[in-house]
């Protein structure tokens, strides 16, 4: 299995944003075995197993980064994100965000981070609207009279709520909520944004205007976002770096591009026949991965892709040739079950 | 303490001006109180019609009580049980989650964050109940009016406070909803309490002190009860007050630090 | 009978089901006990030598549990949420399947509130004779079924508002006056009282509490069970016709 070590990532300057050091978070859970007598038994003495969720993780992240946590369910990568949001306090280890410790939920700590759950964007009255729920910010968050005002009109015209702002809450659809509850959550500038699964559900329009605003808004302001997602186009798309957590242990720290290469050592060729008649013996150039009428895919290990595109060039008639990564999905998919056997 | 009242407020204001803008909402609302409550008057009336005390009570110092609970459990199901019912479901749906990150304490974001303000009508209703009744008396001071004033308050405390400690269960044991259980034993403050047995009246007199909310009030109103019985409602009140914030504070670190 | 065995079926299931959820169940089952304890108290502490209505409003406890209905919450809710449409493609009556949560949850009133009425006729030593048991079990099964209808056709009114649950409890209300909870009918002032006997609410509720009481026998009797078989009759057409009606208005418009 790899072991963690930074790859292709700066080197943080400057105190980092978040600081983990040693994080895990035991659950003592009761065991509760079948049978009568198991149960009496249990009445009097309680047995309990522990489950450790997260086990010995550590890592830095400074700000203005964007930061992809990604596992199979229940490696753990959530219950971190809650440690680091306050919601959960680690058995052991160390969390600091923004110099603070999440867990003591300090006032000044709350007002400098946002979290936007996908499945439910924005929570409360159903009936109020949207710039109702901005009214409740301002005053939540204490946020000063003319930077709110720039704030929303900011937001309104980014993430085009300008059709929303009068409408109830449970008018709007899933998407419109989406948008919205991250406005919402932006409103107030936070440092550090948390994002548990933001495009689910969603349509694919709406999916990207949220994952530009995300970039645009890391960008802009200097945030720190961290991020949970199963769809790795948008790790892809949004991650400059990202946390690979399986069964409580951090297994990857660093860039995507890399962690998919060393997941899949080789790479696909896909080869269109320029004379259809002619016979080709595929298995001289590489591993058949799939064929068709007109066309041929090979794997080929990555270190040979040069050479094989050069044999193919020169020896068979080709009318087109495409050198792809396998799909990202199928090769996490495959180091998810690979992991979990 | 300044800056929750202003949130809360908005809160209200914001909920008001939208559940109200539908007239039809708000007919309907007052209709369905007036029924309610003309059948709880209506009952009264049908044991008054056999009797002429019940327990001591007479029929116009009954009314006043029931005005006055009618008060109270219009300010509970304005303000209280909208937000803190289903507190079980909301925790499984991680929705409690989303309230912890935000910067106000728990205990208050949970209880307030939703409002019912069409529910008003019962306060309003019950008022002029209370009005009623106090108007057929004899020997109201302002005195007593502002005594029974302080009470209402404090039973309205109080019940807030026993609800959010039953709520509160929730971080103990997951499955257990005390929702229906609190709404069964709230309809036992709309009686004088002297009616009930020994023990259940001990009960809800030092245990869950839900007397303050109905009968204290209507006793110091409409019986000449003692005047003193306001700092003992107060106190009674703060008592509970800290009870429930220390029981929410345990509560939510025990779930801060036990979650799946 | 197919029948006999979906309704035991549809009992089996729901039990079951509902047993999955028991605590909360349990709490159900107190809040209903609340109305027919605080009669017992009110009515204790209003006539404090009568026997008689303590041992009433304990029997009217017991005959609240085992008539309980809540359709509102079955029925209602299914329609609202769109679960009717499922049950209508089902090879059966669709209201088999609310006669079985209905029973089960009956069944689970008495297993779960049997001890609240014993603690109650402890407390008051009340006195029931095993004659006007007998006597009462015919009253509680229509008084039951009579409920049931009663409550699965306010339900139905899902179908043209979404404030059916506003029309069922305004039928507990009426319910709650007239048949026999805030006051037994033999002590309401006169228009009422009769308007009570004739009305089909005391039927549901307080006729078979009466009977196990053993405040209503011989011809007083006979004349109740006419009573609640009249009734039954005409509940059952009404509850047909607005169903039908209702069934239409349903699939022509949809949920």
């Amino acid at each position: 299995m790899m072991s963690s070590y930074r790859t292709g990532v700066p080197a943080p300057s400057g105190p980092a944003t978040v600081d983990v050091a040693g994080l895990a978070m035991t659950y003592r859970v009761p065991v509760r075995t079948a049978g009568l007598r198991a149960a009496f038994r249990s009445l009097v003495h309680r047995e309990y197993k522990h489950l450790a969720a997260v086990s010995d993780v550590s890592f830095q992240i400074p700000a203005g980064q964007v930061v992809g946590f990604i596992g199979p369910n229940g490696a753990g990568k959530t219950t971190t994100m809650k440690i680091l949001s306050g919601i959960l306090h680690p058995t052991a280890g160390r969390a600091r965000v923004l110099g603070f410790d999440p867990h003591r939920r300090h006032r000044d700590f709350l007002k400098q981070i946002a979290l936007v759950r996908g499945s439910s964007p924005i929570s409360g009255p159903t009936e109020l609207t949207v710039m109702d729920n901005f009214a409740y910010r301002r005053l939540l968050y204490e946020i000063n009279e003319d930077r709110f005002r720039a704030n929303v009109a900011e937001l309104t015209g980014i993430l085009d709520l300008g059709p929303l702002l009068g409408r109830q809450l449970r008018a709007l659809s899933l998407g419109e909520r989406m948008r919205a509850g991250l406005a919402l959550a932006l409103v107030h500038r936070p440092r550090v944004l948390f994002l548990d699964e933001p495009t689910i559900g969603l349509d694919a329009t709406a999916a990207i205007a949220v994952r530009r605003h995300v970039a645009d808004y890391a960008r802009t302001t200097d945030a720190t976002v961290m991020l949970t997602s199963h769809y790795m186009t948008e790790v892809e798309a949004l991650c400059s770096r990202v946390l690979l957590i399986d069964r409580g242990r951090l297994r990857y720290d660093g860039s995507l591009p890399a962690l998919a290469a060393r997941l899949s050592p080789s790479k696909l060729i896909r080869v269109q026949q320029g004379d259809e008649a002619a016979v080709v013996e595929w298995e001289r150039y590489g591993e058949v991965a799939d064929a068709g009428p007109d066309h041929v895919t090979l794997r080929v290990p990555r270190t040979d892709v040069p050479r094989v595109t050069a044999a193919l060039l020169a020896e068979v008639r080709v009318s087109d040739l495409t050198v792809t990564d396998p799909p990202l999905e199928s090769v996490i998919d495959r180091f998810y079950r690979v992991a979990s056997a | 303490m300044v800056r929750l009242l202003r949130i809360f407020g908005i809160l209200f204001s914001l909920s008001l001006r939208r559940q109200v803008a539908f007239r039809a909402d708000l007919v309907f609302a007052l209709m369905l109180t007036a029924i309610n409550l003309f059948a709880t008057l209506t009952a009264l009336a049908m044991v008054f019609s056999r009797t002429s005390s019940l327990s001591g009570w007479s029929a116009d110092q009954a009314v006043t009580l029931v005005g006055t609970f009618q008060i109270v459990s219009g300010l509970r199901e304005a303000f209280v049980e909208p937000s803190l019912r289903w507190l079980g479901k909301q925790v499984q749906e991680g929705e409690f989650d989303a309230l912890l990150t935000q910067p106000a304490p728990a205990v208050f974001l949970t209880s307030f964050s939703s409002c019912a303000p069409l529910a008003l009508t019962q306060t309003v209703l019950g008022a002029g109940v209370v009005g009623y009744g106090l108007a057929r008396q004899h020997g109201m001071t302002p005195a007593r009016i502002i005594a029974w004033a302080v009470l209402v308050l404090c039973g309205a405390v109080i019940m807030w406070a026993v609800r959010a400690l039953l709520a509160a269960v929730v971080f103990w044991a997951l499955n257990f909803d005390l929702d229906i259980v609190y709404d069964g034993l709230w309809r036992f403050a709309g009686y004088p309490i002297s009616i009930y047995r020994r023990p259940l009246r001990l009960f809800l007199t030092y245990v869950i002190p839900l007397a303050v909310v109905s009968t204290l009030p209507a006793s110091v109103a409409t019986r000449s009860a003692s005047l003193a019985a306001v700092p003992v409602g107060a106190g009674a009140a703060v008592l509970l007050c800290l009870l429930t914030v220390t029981v929410w504070h345990l509560g939510v670190a025990r779930y801060t630090s036990a979650t799946s | 009978m197919r029948t006999f065995a979906l309704v035991r079926l549809a009992i089996w299931r729901s039990s079951l089901e509902q047993w999955t959820w028991r605590s909360f169940l349990i709490t159900i089952v107190v809040g209903q006990a609340v109305t027919p304890l605080l009669g017992l108290f009110v009515w204790s502490a209003a006539l404090p030598g009568s026997d008689t209505v303590a041992t009433y409003f304990v029997v009217l406890l017991a005959v609240q549990l085992l008539t309980v209905s809540f359709e509102h919450h079955t029925l209602s809710n299914g329609i609202y949420s769109g679960t009717l449409s499922g049950a209508l493609l089902l090879p059966q009556p669709v209201v088999i399947d609310f006669i079985g949560s209905n029973i089960g949850f009956r069944l689970w009133h008495v297993v779960f509130g049997l001890p609240f009425v014993a603690l109650a006729a402890a407390v008051t030593s009340t006195h029931v004779t095993a004659a006007g048991l007998r006597l009462a079990v015919p009253a509680v099964l229509l008084a039951g079924t009579l409920r049931f209808v009663f409550t699965y056709t306010l339900a139905l009114s899902a179908l043209w508002t979404d404030r059916a649950h506003a029309v069922v409890g305004l039928g507990e209300t009426v319910i709650f006056l007239l048949g026999g909870t805030a006051a037994p009918i033999g002590l309401l002032p006169q228009p009422l009282r009769s308007l009570g006997h004739v009305l089909p609410f005391w039927p549901m509720l307080g006729l078979p509490a009466e009977t196990a009481a053993g405040m209503l026998r011989g011809s007083t009797l006979a004349a109740a069970y006419a009573a609640q078989i009249g009734w039954l009759a005409v509940l059952i057409a009404l509850a047909v016709v607005i169903w039908r009606r209702g069934l239409g208005r349903f699939t022509a418009v949809g949920a």
